[in-house]
């Protein structure tokens, strides 16, 4: 198969699971869109297809990637997907423009799950707006690619303790959402206490 | 589970909400997107496809192609940010006869398009041409200054600053700094990206002053625009966000750069704080060396 149609195949089978995986990051659909058609040029754009590593070289770090839809990925959906991850990193203060073109944000249907409150997922949407894009990608990273505090310093190249404090200054602005009712303090306030 | 492996953080109640509402947003995205990847495929594999021609066409050109692209300033065509050096000082632009046969000018004002703003570059109300009385910081609550001695190596400068809170939260993190050109009183050039000059990706006064060197150096005018040719091979990054390249120099002569840093959020139009101006001269061959302020 050429690069060609494999980024064909990559792009209509799985480009929707790679949208949501930069919706999660961005948290806007036409954001993530760009990211993923973007990550999916600049990886295709390599003549050493990216499932074919170098002979004798070490794997890259943090390639990992998450079946939540049930379906098998391969290691160049991993490699896109951290693509995705480093051009919102990269490039996040120049993706604003295209939330100030056309903000496409969430509602409750997207979020909505038979199983849990839509009101409160809807609050959690709206609260990870407010992270900036280091704390959002350790809070991707860690609650939703569960990925260990050591796993996500090497994903995104600092020391564990500054996801730490990522973690904790991310988990303390959402604290509102996050926290049960009539348990102030408690729940953030225990992750703080690891730094 | 990893986030069970005893690491050294404690996982705070409310995780799993946080968990399962990305699960939720990653399950929620609508399949049949008019611009998801699926529809756009033909887009990509064109993009792809000239980019994969550009590195087999500069695998076998070899230092043609690198010369063509620095004649046609790679570095300032890069449609991300990215932490590649900028082209070396005293590589010519005026080898792009198919950008420009026009001879370059000799004066900075005569190069920048006035009123000119690079769709890359979405920073408050700078602009190119405007008056450089006019730059003023957003965020009023901190002193950014030259703290100590400019040093250059012939190539490039390097500028100590100090960040000092006066009035403003000590606990802000800055984000890259990067470099406003002015001449004459006027903005020649704005600019490319957030990594621009940068020393150190991110600043944090915790408190009190923090200082960080900024490289200046030496780059293409954001502020001088050309159409991209038909036939333009392009060797770096396409540059998905400009739709317009941007080949010349800023002539030689005497700038005052300015260091912009900017709040490190996720909102709209983040304050930002603007340095003292800092006199250069850039030389023929475009070496960016210290010159006295008067």
């Amino acid at each position: 198969m050429s690069w060609s149609d494999d980024l064909e195949r990559l792009a209509t089978e799985r480009g929707t699971a790679l949208v949501g995986y930069a919706y999660v990051l961005c948290g806007d659909v036409r954001q993530a869109e760009d990211l993923v058609q973007d990550a999916l040029v600049k990886v295709y754009s390599r003549l050493r297809p990216p499932g074919k590593p170098v002979e004798g070289a070490r794997p890259a770090s943090g390639m990992r990637t998450i079946l939540l839809d049930g379906r098998g990925a391969t290691h160049t959906e991993a490699y896109v997907r951290r693509t995705v991850l480093n051009l919102y990193l990269d490039g996040w203060r120049r993706q604003r423009k295209w939330a100030q073109i056309e903000p496409v944000v969430a509602t409750s249907d997207w979020v909505r799950s038979p199983e849990s409150g839509i009101t409160a997922r809807a609050d959690v949407v709206h609260a990870l707006t407010r992270l900036t894009p280091r704390q959002r990608s350790c809070v991707v990273l860690r609650y939703f690619e569960d990925m260990t505090i050591p796993q996500v310093a090497e994903t995104i190249g600092v020391a564990p303790g500054t996801v730490k404090r990522y973690l904790s200054d991310a988990l303390h602005a959402m604290r509102d959402v996050l926290q049960p009712d009539g348990a102030p303090g408690t729940a953030i306030d225990s992750g703080r206490g690891t730094r | 589970m990893n986030r069970d492996v005893d690491d050294g953080w404690t996982d705070p109640e409310g995780a799993d909400l946080l968990s399962e509402t990305m699960a939720a947003m990653y399950q929620g995205v609508p399949a049949d997107s008019p611009t998801g990847p699926a529809a756009v495929v033909g887009v990509m594999q064109r993009r792809a496809r000239r980019r994969r021609t550009a590195k087999r066409t500069a695998l076998g050109a070899g230092s043609l192609t690198v010369a063509g692209a620095l004649a046609f300033g790679a570095g300032s065509l890069l449609g991300w940010p990215t932490a590649d050096p900028p082209p070396p000082p005293g590589q010519s632009s005026s080898a792009s006869p198919s950008v420009s046969a026009s001879p370059e000018p000799t004066s900075a004002l005569e190069l920048i398009q006035d009123g000119f703003r690079p769709r890359s570059w979405g920073v408050g109300d700078i602009t190119c041409g405007m008056p450089a009385a006019e730059l003023a910081s957003t965020d009023e609550g901190f002193r950014f200054e030259v703290a100590g001695e400019v040093t250059d190596d012939g190539d490039e400068m390097s500028v100590p600053f100090r960040l000092t809170p006066t009035s403003g939260d000590p606990s802000t993190e800055w984000y890259g700094s990067t470099l406003v050109w002015i001449h004459d009183g006027t903005v020649v050039d704005v600019p490319r990206d957030f990594r621009e000059g940068v020393a150190e990706p991110s600043v944090r006064s915790n408190g009190g002053p923090v200082e960080f060197p900024v490289t200046v150096f030496a780059s293409n005018s954001m502020c001088a625009p050309e159409p991209v040719p038909d036939d333009f091979a392009f060797t770096g990054d396409v540059p998905f966000w400009d739709e317009d390249i941007f080949p010349h120099r800023l002539p030689p002569g005497d700038y005052d750069v300015v260091v912009l840093i900017q709040e490190y959020n996720a909102g709209e139009n983040d304050p930002y704080v603007l340095s003292d101006p800092v006199p250069v001269t850039i030389t023929e061959d475009q070496q960016v060396v210290r010159r006295s302020a008067g």
